[in-house]
């Protein structure tokens, strides 16, 4: 009773499960503008898919889960579009020359033993980061939240920010209210392009930080924007993966996205009655507990020594 | 003369089973996989001498399958060591076996042909590793999870018809068997312990309706199938920021 086949993962699921399921992950992502495939590819892998097929399926819901989002946010103005463009080509550039760097390390040997050592380390020091810098500032402020966060913009004139100054091709970006070269959001991207296909996802959880911190965005903006890259980089992944691979289902995609777009929805206004910091420690002790769980995957022996090949 | 010889031949083979064919029939000869399909019944059946038992085998097509190996890393960290590809392994192996068959034990059916120690001996892995029994008993592990392989030890019932013995097997078809062509096997034997007799037939799992427009699509037109699936996703975001906006809560 209320299974449905997957003709692509070749196996069939239950409908509430997999509804369920894009619900969830669609709420964590209209709150904190992560695409969530860290979390559901994982649990997709647990309820029978194929890693492949389960890995492309979730970027085909992403682009739904993520429009939706974006649609939200646009709407609140959380949507800074000029650094979203900006970040996103910086993505693309840097996504292939990740991808040349993964072939590398495979024809060297041991690349997933870096893979999980860069993800880990990765993980284990922007949630702690950000942990450590929203509690201080959840601390401190009683004051006003969000109207001081875009006025704080530029704190000191640290070495970073007479860096930033520095450099050439100076622009505006009205939304976040931040003024700095082009080459910031570009150069930035490249990096986060490079980290996100070493590991094999979307670079959401290691978007918000960078943006936060190195392109000093106000939060919720930054919630909206991340999105809004993520959106064309899964529409890209999606069509990639149908095309080189047959591995998109799109009636497992269809199911999750039927979830994925509400709880996106809810997510928004959950995200918009939260806090900036308060936004920052929720994805903070996300962002520790997967790797808390990597960490223990990586140390526990495992149940069975052969797995399927392919996904995350 | 030509008749003759072919007639001659025709008798020889008849005479390496000499006590009749096992005639079974199988239930349905089609399954059609469609868009609620969640695993299929099958039944197969047929008549045997009253003092013979049967053994049914359930043989899927020969298949390459990829699988990653984990191993220690620096003596502390568990990860993928190596990637392995199986070859010849049979997509599904199902073994229907009378309870007192099988409490013959292992080496028995592997004098018949029957179990896992038959399967371990065809496949071959690549790159060869040390250790293949214990990455076999994985392998199996992983098929056994999936209900692609099995061994039903109490697979086989019978009654009687007369002087004949009629056995009856119900195959559950896992909702992971892949589409294809399957071969059923039917042994026959003996109160000796010698197979008398075999007989095989097939039976095919078939797409239909929407499951079949997706996978054709997927695979014969890719790039299209690609794009309107991005279309769709990023309509259904679309007309859920629309509903959800009428409801007044986006503001």
């Amino acid at each position: 009773m209320f299974h449905m086949y997957l003709p692509i993962a070749g196996n069939s699921v239950n409908i509430l499960l997999i509804l369920g399921l894009g619900g969830m992950v669609g709420l964590l992502s209209g709150i904190f503008g992560v695409g969530g495939g860290f979390l559901m590819t994982p649990l997709l892998i647990m309820f029978g898919i194929p890693p492949t097929v389960a890995a492309a399926s979730d970027s085909n819901q992403i682009v739904g889960a993520s429009t939706s989002g974006t649609v939200a946010h646009y709407r609140l103005g959380n949507v800074d579009v000029k650094m979203g463009i900006l970040l996103l080509i910086g993505g693309v550039i840097g996504g292939d020359i990740g991808v040349h760097i993964i072939k590398v390390l495979r024809a060297l040997g041991n690349a997933d033993f870096l893979i999980n050592i860069t993800y880990v380390i990765m993980l284990g020091f922007v949630g702690s980061y950000m942990f450590v810098e929203s509690l201080q500032s959840l601390k401190k402020s009683k004051a006003p939240e969000e109207t001081q966060e875009i006025a704080s913009t530029p704190p000191k004139e640290s070495i970073y920010v007479r860096f930033m100054k520095s450099l050439p091709f100076q622009m505006h970006f009205e939304k976040s209210g931040v003024t700095m070269s082009a080459f910031m959001p570009l150069g930035l991207g490249v990096f986060v392009g490079i980290l996100a296909a070493i590991m094999g996802v979307g670079g959401g959880f290691i978007m918000v930080p960078v943006m936060v911190y190195l392109l000093r965005m106000p939060m919720h903006v930054v919630v909206g924007t991340s999105l809004f890259q993520i959106l064309f980089t899964c529409i890209n992944v999606t069509i990639m993966q149908s095309y080189s691979n047959h591995t998109v289902d799109f009636v497992l995609a269809l199911l999750l996205l039927l979830g994925s777009t509400v709880g996106a929805q809810f997510g928004t206004r959950i995200s918009k009655k939260l806090k900036g910091d308060q936004l920052k420690i929720i994805l903070a002790t996300i962002v520790l507990l997967v790797m808390v769980k990597m960490l223990v995957s990586l140390l526990s022996k495992p149940a069975l020594m052969l797995t399927y090949a392919g996904g995350h | 003369m030509k008749h003759v010889k072919t007639l001659i031949f025709a008798l020889m083979i008849l005479m390496c089973f000499p006590l009749g064919a096992i005639a079974f029939t199988h239930v349905p000869k089609t399954i059609y996989i469609g868009t609620t399909y969640n695993g299929a019944k099958m039944h197969i059946s047929g008549e045997i001498g009253s003092n013979e038992d049967a053994v049914v085998q359930i043989l899927g097509s020969d298949q390459e399958a990829h699988f990653k190996l984990k191993g220690k890393v620096w003596g502390i960290f568990w990860m993928t060591v190596a990637h392995l590809t199986f070859k010849h392994s049979p997509s599904v192996y199902m073994l229907y076996l009378p309870h007192h068959l099988a409490t013959l034990g292992e080496s028995q059916l592997e004098k018949w042909g029957f179990g896992y120690p038959v399967i371990y001996s065809r496949i071959t892995i690549e790159p060869p590793p040390k250790n293949k029994q214990q990455i076999f008993e994985d392998f199996l592990k992983l098929k056994q999870k999936d209900k692609l392989y099995k061994i039903e030890d109490n697979g086989i019932t019978y009654t009687m018809r007369g002087d004949k013995k009629v056995f009856d097997a119900v195959v559950n078809l896992p909702p992971k068997i892949p589409p294809g062509r399957y071969e059923i096997k039917v042994y026959r034997i003996g109160p000796d312990k010698h197979i008398r007799g075999v007989e095989t037939d097939y039976f095919e799992i078939k797409l239909k309706g929407f499951p079949l427009f997706i996978s054709q699509m997927a695979f014969n037109h890719s790039l299209l199938y690609g794009i309107l699936a991005v279309i769709i996703a990023v309509m259904a975001g679309f007309l859920m920021g629309f509903l959800f906006k009428d409801k007044g809560g986006a503001h």
